[in-house]
């Protein structure tokens, strides 16, 4: 058998913290293998130890057979690795092509050739059907069109052994088939590829080989065809799942969230949402459904004041908020679980008890009189999210940069969650976090507005639409397509709308 | 609580390593001159702290570059660029020496607040200006604030030079009257009350970061903009506040040498305090306290060569190369970090869950 990657006794400690715990991996050459674990298992610390980001502590990489040491990426890249991290690394101000080529730029004499580049990654882009703009800044494009320019600036780079963090954690169901697609196309070519993800299914669906880690040691090495969700599930937990939190039937008029006609600007779109009207009621959950980049950022933006609105009115409780900024409307009660959790909701580099409360140290009962923070206060709501939220930390002192993915999160959802609000928007809020937190948030949700509070949840992960909404309303084009019923829909139906195919009325 | 010392103690911590680094070097480069490094150093040290009055000329010394290294150190935490502190200072500099002269018959409590009143607004009109053309116009603040530097210079110069010229042939204006004098500690040292107003704006200064709303805000906008607009903050209006209170810091450094000092406005009389003062806020790691070991670093320096070159066959220029190795110390560390990106975080214990936590604690 000939393995691509072996990893054996893996260890990686930062402190009193094991992250990797005598890992022992063999992948296959031409094979998918998925690892799958718990938040803060240590997934992505194994997969920056293959990528050279970081050193193992112990433990041996061998690459083809071939004993190896890596003290930077750029000796994983000589080896042919290559990886799509959980957050992206672009250059916002440079442009797409820039972006791919960047470090391995074809030159002509001392310039660069750009005709040359340009055809090469157009290439690249049409013979994994990733087709992006080059010409447009980075930092202009969806997240999900962002992820495409980070595989093929990998790819441009010449990999063979190919690492994905989560890489669909920001895709639409869409989108996702496509990677896939694409995936089964690289390995069919020989290539090996590692995947991280928390979508059971998606493991049932890409996988050849399964690897569980919990608490940074393999728990189960399984073959896909010997396996099912299940049992990952049992695995990767340790336990069975908690139980569902049951949705009370309660039907109550009051509108909570009234928008009328609203349009928003978009970053090259005038009308990103386009004259779009929607109603949240009391105790309602309101599923915003819709492939990624048709207008759900924008309009969470504006609802929560980021943006304002070119045309047209909000109202909160029957209140005009239109004009109303930012923080005006956080403290009558919007919350918003932002998608971007690691540019928008979270200053990385701060702790945990100063981002415990980011928006909400405006309140009496942070600042004082003067002005004064009142830190005890602070690190009470800290000491409450990371209890109440199960966030794997050693602290609340600690940077909350250096928290696994999934545990920022419940960082920011604890935040937006404990100080009762009226109307939470949440965009994408299970991106990245595992199954079990997965359920506990969607629990946390549903109770929420079992509690009468209003959620306008914006979500790619048509499963969580299904799950929570009372009602669903379909984005496309900056537009509400459809607002129907999860009960007497089909996913679909649900597809057709997203995809503009069918429009209601 | 000593685990709270610890932390307000790191950052000046880190101060005294680069200071310590620098002088290391410093010795490497005294070598070639044939003065041992040790005797180079002693002289420094003498010169600097030897006797009374040398304490207190290395004190006078470190007050504007405490004031500027301030404003620098408030300014750079919250990603606000502002290199237009020497310019803010010949304005606030001005404005107290007009007002200094003119006032002259007001009684000293009334007059003195006037004067540093005056030199703080002073400062902040010239910080105006670019603020407005940042925020509004997207114009780069670096650009802006270097060229309103040349035009403070040469417009305090004009102003010196003809309108109110005074009774010396130099450009300068005519003397302050006494009753707008700081006063000072000894008839021999140009040391005066400005400079516990500078040690009371440091301490002022490390409550305002990292105490109060304003800071919390001050340093959101220094790390991530995007974030600092999510948590309810207007970014633009926060830059202005931030550019203000700066320029307003820089115009104190101003009032003092120019009240304190030389008593009279004089035509370019800042030798670089507002370009030095940035290097004193890196120095002290954009913490106040910090900037204060700066500032009496620099001040120690600037003061002690003078013996030393007097002493020994080592130039004064070695302060300059001092700084440089400071200066490059501090942007190899930044290197490094951003290199690393915030991965060696302290204090990463073990990691139990929260509701680990929660059961230890219920039992
Ligand atoms: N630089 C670091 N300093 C300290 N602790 C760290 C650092 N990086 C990771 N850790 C810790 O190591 C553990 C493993 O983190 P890792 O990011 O590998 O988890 P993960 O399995 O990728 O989780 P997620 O699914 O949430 O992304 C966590 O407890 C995390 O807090
Ligand atoms: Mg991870």
């Amino acid at each position: 058998m000939e393995y691509s990657v072996e990893l054996e006794g893996i260890r990686k400690v930062y402190g009193p913290v094991i992250a990797n715990d005598d890992i022992s991996i063999k992948v296959r050459k031409g094979s998918v293998t998925c690892i799958v674990g718990e938040n803060g298992a240590g997934k992505s610390t194994l997969m920056n130890i293959l990528y050279g980001l970081e050193q193992p502590t112990a433990g041996t990489i061998r690459i083809n057979g071939e004993t190896v040491r890596f003290s930077s990426s750029r000796d994983a890249i000589k080896k042919k690795i290559g990886m799509v991290h959980q957050h992206f690394m672009l250059v916002n101000e440079l442009s797409v092509l820039e972006n791919v080529i960047i470090g391995m730029e074809p030159r002509k004499g001392p310039s660069l050739n750009y005709k040359k580049a340009r055809a090469v990654v157009s290439e690249l882009g049409e013979r994994f059907g990733m087709q992006v703009p080059l010409d447009e800044k980075a930092g202009d494009l969806a997240v999900g069109i962002q992820q495409k320019v980070e595989i093929l600036k990998i790819l441009y780079r010449g990999a063979e052994i190919l690492i994905f963090d989560e890489p669909t954690a920001v895709l639409t169901p869409q989108e996702t088939r496509e990677l896939f697609a694409n995936i089964r196309t690289l390995t069919a070519d020989g290539k090996t590829v590692l995947l991280i993800t928390h979508h059971l299914d998606e493991v049932m669906e890409i996988s050849d080989d399964i690897v569980v880690v919990r608490r940074g040691k393999v728990v189960a090495t399984l073959k896909k065809e010997e396996t099912d969700v299940k049992q990952l599930a049992f695995h990767m937990v340790g336990s069975a799942l908690p139980e569902e939190c049951q949705r009370e039937e309660k039907q109550s008029d009051q509108v909570v969230l009234a928008v009328k006609e609203i349009t928003v600007a978009g970053a090259n779109k005038p009308n990103a949402v386009n004259r779009l009207s929607l109603e949240v009621h009391e105790g309602e959950i309101l599923g915003v459904a819709g492939v990624s980049g048709n207008g759900q950022s924008e309009l969470a933006r504006a609802l929560a004041g980021l943006v304002p609105v070119t045309s047209g009115s909000i109202s909160l409780c029957d209140r005009d908020i239109t004009r109303k900024s930012r923080r005006a409307r956080l403290l009558d009660g919007i919350s918003y679980i932002p998608e971007d959790r690691k540019t928008d909701g979270l200053c990385l580099q701060w702790s945990i008890a100063e981002n415990a409360i980011a928006g909400y140290y405006v309140q009496p009962a942070y600042s004082g009189r003067f002005g004064f923070i009142n830190r005890k206060k602070m690190n009470e709501t800290a000491e409450r999210i990371i209890q109440e939220y199960d966030v794997r930390t050693p602290s609340a002192a600690v940077p909350v940069g250096s928290l696994s993915g999934g545990n920022q999160q419940k960082v920011v959802i604890g935040r937006e969650t404990v100080v009762d609000p009226k109307l939470i928007i949440a965009a994408e809020p299970t991106r990245g976090v595992d199954i079990g937190a997965v359920s506990f948030i969607h629990n946390d949700i549903i109770a929420l507005r079992n509690k009468g509070v209003s959620v306008l949840l914006i979500s790619s992960d048509l499963d969580e639409i299904f799950r929570l909404s009372d009602r669903i309303a379909v984005m496309y084009n900056g537009e509400i397509a459809a607002i129907v019923d999860p009960s007497s829909i089909t996913r679909e139906e649900l597809g057709l709308y997203m995809a503009g195919a069918k429009k209601e009325g | 609580m000593s685990g709270k010392l610890k932390k307000a103690l790191a950052a000046p911590a880190k101060t005294l390593f680069a200071i310590f680094v620098a002088l290391v070097i410093g010795a490497l480069l005294v070598l070639p001159t044939g003065t041992t490094p040790l005797e180079a150093y002693k002289e420094l040290w003498n010169g600097a702290f030897g006797s009374k009055i040398n304490i207190l000329n290395t004190l006078a010394r470190s007050t504007p570059l405490l004031f500027t290294g301030l404003a620098a150190a408030l300014a750079f935490r919250g990603g606000v660029f502002n290199i237009g502190i020497e310019g803010q200072l010949y304005i606030g500099a001005f404005s107290a020496a007009l007002i200094g002269i003119y006032g002259q018959n007001l009684p000293p409590v009334i007059l003195i607040p006037l004067c540093i009143l005056g030199a703080m607004l002073g400062g902040l009109l010239w910080a105006v200006i670019p603020g407005i053309l940042n925020t509004k116009y997207q114009i780069n603040l670096v650009v802006i604030c270097t060229m309103m530097n040349n035009i403070a210079e040469l417009f305090t110069d004009y102003l010196c030079g003809y309108p109110f010229k005074g009774d010396i042939p130099t450009n300068a204006t005519l003397k302050l009257g006494e009753n707008a004098w700081l006063m000072r500690f000894d008839e021999r040292s140009e040391l005066n009350i400005g400079f516990i107003l500078a040690v009371v704006c440091a301490v002022l200064l490390y409550i305002l970061m990292f105490k109060t709303r304003f800071g919390y805000e001050t340093r959101a906008l220094g790390l991530n903009r995007r974030f600092t607009s999510y948590i309810g903050v207007n970014v633009n209006r926060k830059i202005l506040a931030v550019l203000f209170l700066s320029g307003m810091i820089a115009g104190l450094a101003g009032a003092e040498q120019v009240m304190g000092v030389n008593h009279r406005f004089i035509s370019a009389f800042s030798s670089d305090y507002g370009f030095t003062g940035i290097t004193v806020a890196l120095l002290g790691g954009l913490n106040p306290l910090g900037v204060v070991i700066g500032a009496l670093f620099f001040g120690a320096l600037e003061n002690g060569a003078i013996q030393m070159e007097v002493m020994t066959n080592v130039s004064r220029d070695l302060i300059s190369s001092l700084q440089a190795v400071i200066i490059m110390l501090i942007a190899a560390e930044e290197l490094i970090r951003t290199r690393r990106g915030i991965k060696k975080v302290k204090g990463a214990g073990k990691a139990p869950s929260g509701r680990e936590r929660k059961e230890a604690s219920a039992s």
